[in-house]
């Protein structure tokens, strides 16, 4: 085994700590872990359900059999990371023309059968698989890779399907946050179930949740549990000690070279040295060649034959197309494949123009949110005022031309309450639309008192006296003086600057 | 002193009044607006705040400036019904029942942490307060005016306490909530209480007293005879009835609520020297009438609303009288 080449650091660690280094691993490696193993689960996944659902057959059966056949998957993706491991990164077309040799190699019928149900089964994987070992010899080897990490590897084994469990509960839960609320006051989730309200989409949907996260997760079970046996193998055979060993032996040399160069860089003048280096140099070709036509090498002989091109390096910056086209080409459907990928790329790119779409309209959002609430006065003035107030008509237009007049009018008549309410009224359309002050509905007397303080103090004063007149005459019932409500009036239109009119 | 005939000398009454507590009772002038507001109106209050906020000291206060009997009853899991109303004692002597009144006998009660005493004994209590009299061996017993129960709760700590249930929390007129003090208000608060002062006692020896019960009682007359507009009236009701429409409110306030606006609002009017009421006055008052008198929806809880936020919401949402 050519350990200088293992992407991993060997080093003694505890059993947790290298399920969690096999897991990082597995994130680290995600692409071409999900893409092989997707390539197999997933067409094959797709085929169960698909064959279930024109058949009428109920969907946990696809669900039991894809379960069932997860040991099938665990080679996929062991193979995928055993390469990975020595830094090959394994595209689905050199693991699909190996997938029968994965399939057919000893032990998966034992895996599907005896051993279905063991709760080992990531960490002894490769006991069968990669060290290729059967019969007698592989169980006597299992014990051993056991021996002190079982409790740790059913451990793993029992907190997968709880995981399992979590994802599709998490998926359930965010449609539930995302559902409308009176969507979900109509569902009635045990009748989605069960019995006459049994409602197929939804358990299509409970499956398709379980089966995208059994595809997620079990890679990464596999990657944990090959992380173990790498480690029960680093206790046992001393793999980290051999390694730097070899380490040792490979930089001695280097080191003895360096110490002697230094020596005869120093016996040495330095000039000398380097025209001598470059007459070497300038002589070396014509060197070889004298060399090489020694009838000891023997003769030129050349030769040609046909070779199969290898992929230029330029396409591999797609790796979607690479993978797609690669399959394709595989399945002999290259045309279909460039089809399909021409396609790929044209949703990509239109994707990616909605995203950015999608990014300007939220930063536009954003920018207005943001000054609506930095800028309340400004955007205050803006917005228009209301049209009508607690039952108040505060259009301009609704009032008299003069309503100090009008006021002064109805006092002459004895209808003081009105004449009043006509000032109040004239003052809060004035205030509102000039002064651009925010009534709201609820404001009372006080409250629009306080803000023409905060927002027009000028006009404060005379909405005082005017507010105090009213507050009397509405709610206490007093009578006011005729007199007050003509200086009313007159320090009305000072306040509003209303000319007066001729013949008034 | 003279009792007093108009809703003019009334106000000056519970100015003076409002002084005197504030000799001891730093800061907090809203809460003891509404104190007094209650006061005058002849409704009870539950007191919300965190401990070492001047709870007990407001009430204390309050009791010296008319002269009135104090009593303060410290609610505790054990306390029994008979130890807040009184019992009967077999006099071995006489040879007769003889009846022992309890603490609710006065004019001013604290009931301190009314939550961490059984439902029975706060039935006892809320029971009295509705009616105004005790009831021993089937023996009524009317309480002294001017009355009114204080009762504190506790907003932290609710481990092994008893909340007061909806039903109950209605007889309560206001409901107020004593926050911490600003900067200026606690310093000067820390200069006053400790300067001179040994042990914990709490002092209100500064208080004078200004009014006697008969006053108080004259004044709670003035108030409940102050002028009520219809606008004004309907503008009560008006908001009462939005608690119920509200959909953040999962039970809104009852017709005992819009009657609490409006005794407190004429309380409110009087403080502020009208012998009328106002929008502003019952707005004003709106939030301590109606806080404990309306349950939030759980989603709108979730969302983190509070009572007050959503009941200011609504404020400013519901017309007010204009015309």
């Amino acid at each position: 085994m050519e350990l200088e080449r293992l992407a991993l650091a060997l080093r003694p660690r505890s059993s947790w700590e290298a399920i969690d280094l096999g897991i990082r691993f597995g994130v680290a490696n995600a692409r071409t872990l999900y893409r092989g193993y997707l390539s197999v689960a997933l067409p094959l996944a797709l085929l169960c359900y698909g064959i279930a659902a024109l058949t009428g057959i109920e969907p946990w059966w696809p669900a039991l059999l894809l379960w069932w056949l997860k040991p099938a998957f665990d080679r996929v993706a062991l193979h995928l990371l055993g390469h990975a491991v020595f830094g090959d990164q394994l595209g689905p077309r050199a693991l699909w023309r190996a997938l029968p040799g994965l399939w057919w190699r000893g032990g998966l019928l034992r895996e599907l059968t005896l051993a279905r149900l063991s709760p080992y089964r990531s960490t002894v994987l490769a006991v069968s698989l990669l060290e290729g070992l059967g019969g007698k010899a592989a169980r006597r080897r299992r014990s051993l890779i056991l021996r002190q990490v079982s409790g740790t590897a059913l451990l793993q084994t029992g907190l997968w399907p709880l995981l399992e469990t979590l994802f599709v509960l998490s998926v359930f839960s965010l449609s539930l946050i995302l559902l409308p609320s009176e969507l979900l006051e109509q569902l009635d989730w045990e009748a989605l179930w069960w019995d006459e309200g049994r409602q197929y989409w939804f358990i299509w949907l409970y499956y398709l949740a379980f089966q995208t996260g059994s595809c997620l997760l079990e890679p990464l079970y596999v990657a944990g549990g090959f992380a173990l046996y790498l480690k029960r193998r680093t206790d046992l055979e001393a793999w980290d000690v051999e390694l730097q060993f070899r380490r040792l032996a490979r930089t001695l040399p280097v080191v003895l070279a360096i110490l002697l160069a230094g020596f005869l860089w120093q016996s040495s003048p330095a000039q000398a040295a380097d025209s001598q280096r470059e007459a070497v140099l300038q002589q070396a070709d014509v060197r070889i060649q004298q060399i090489l036509e020694d009838p000891v090498f023997g003769e030129t002989i050349t030769e040609h034959k046909l070779q199969k091109r290898s992929r230029p390096a330029s396409t591999d910056d797609q790796p979607g197309r690479t993978w797609l086209e690669g399959l394709m080409r595989w399945l002999d459907l290259e045309g279909l494949g460039k089809a399909l990928a021409d396609l790929i790329g044209f949703f990509a790119s239109l994707g990616r123009i909605i995203g950015w779409l999608l990014i300007a309209v939220v930063v536009v959002l954003l920018a207005w949110l943001v000054a609506r609430t930095r800028l309340p006065a400004r955007y205050a003035r803006q917005a228009a005022p209301p049209a009508e107030l607690a039952g108040f008509d505060i259009r301009p237009e609704s009032l008299p031309d003069d309503p100090a007049a009008a006021a002064l009018l109805l006092a002459g008549r004895g209808d003081l309450r009105a004449a009043l309410g006509l000032l109040f009224r004239s003052s809060l359309s004035r205030l509102a639309h000039d002064e651009g002050v925010r009534f709201a509905a609820g404001d009372t007397e006080g409250d629009c008192l306080v803000r023409v303080h905060r927002q027009a103090r000028a006009h404060a004063p005379y909405l005082a006296r005017l507010l105090g007149c009213w507050q009397r005459l509405a709610y206490a019932h007093q009578s006011v003086d005729i007199g007050e409500i003509s200086q009313l009036c007159e320090q009305w239109r000072e306040q509003f600057s209303v000319e007066v009119p001729h013949g008034t | 002193m003279n009792l007093p005939q108009t809703p003019a000398d009334a106000t000056a009454l519970a100015q003076l009044l409002r002084a005197e507590i504030e000799r001891v009772f730093v800061g907090q002038r809203a809460v003891v607006d509404h104190a007094l507001c209650a006061f005058l109106a002849g409704g009870h209050v539950l007191l919300e705040g965190v401990p070492g906020l001047g709870k007990t000291l407001l009430v204390k206060a309050l009791a010296k400036t008319f002269g009135g009997q104090f009593a303060r009853i410290q609610f505790t899991p054990d306390l029994m019904p008979a130890d807040i109303t009184g019992h009967t004692l077999f006099d071995a002597r006489s040879s007769q029942f003889v009846i022992r009144r309890g603490p609710v006998f006065a004019n001013l009660v604290l009931a301190d942490e009314v939550n961490r005493a059984p439902a029975k004994t706060q039935a006892a209590l809320l029971e009295v307060m509705q009616e105004g009299q005790v009831t021993i061996e089937g023996q009524s017993h009317a309480l002294p005016p001017p009355f009114l129960v204080l009762a504190t709760q506790n907003p932290i700590e609710q481990e092994g306490t008893y909340a007061l249930p909806e039903a109950q929390l209605d007889r309560f007129l206001l409901k107020l909530l004593i926050d911490y003090p600003t900067l200026e208000e606690e310093r000067t608060l820390v200069a006053t209480s400790a300067s001179g002062r040994t042990g914990d006692r709490l002092e209100v020896d500064a208080v004078r007293q200004v009014a006697t019960p008969e006053q108080l009682q004259a004044m709670q007359g003035l108030a409940a005879g102050l002028q009520v507009d219809d606008a004004v009236l309907d503008y009560a009701v008006r908001i009462t009835r939005a608690t119920r429409e509200n959909p953040a409110i999962a039970i809104g306030a009852g017709p005992r609520g819009g009657i609490a606006l409006l005794r407190a609002g004429r309380a409110a009017a009087l403080l502020a020297g009208r012998e009328f009421v106002t929008p502003d006055d019952i707005k004003q008052i709106a939030l301590p009438a109606l806080r404990h008198r309306v349950s939030l929806m759980p989603e709108a809880e979730i969302e983190g609303l509070t009572t007050d936020s959503v009941l200011e919401a609504l404020l400013v949402r519901t017309p007010a009288p204009r015309a």
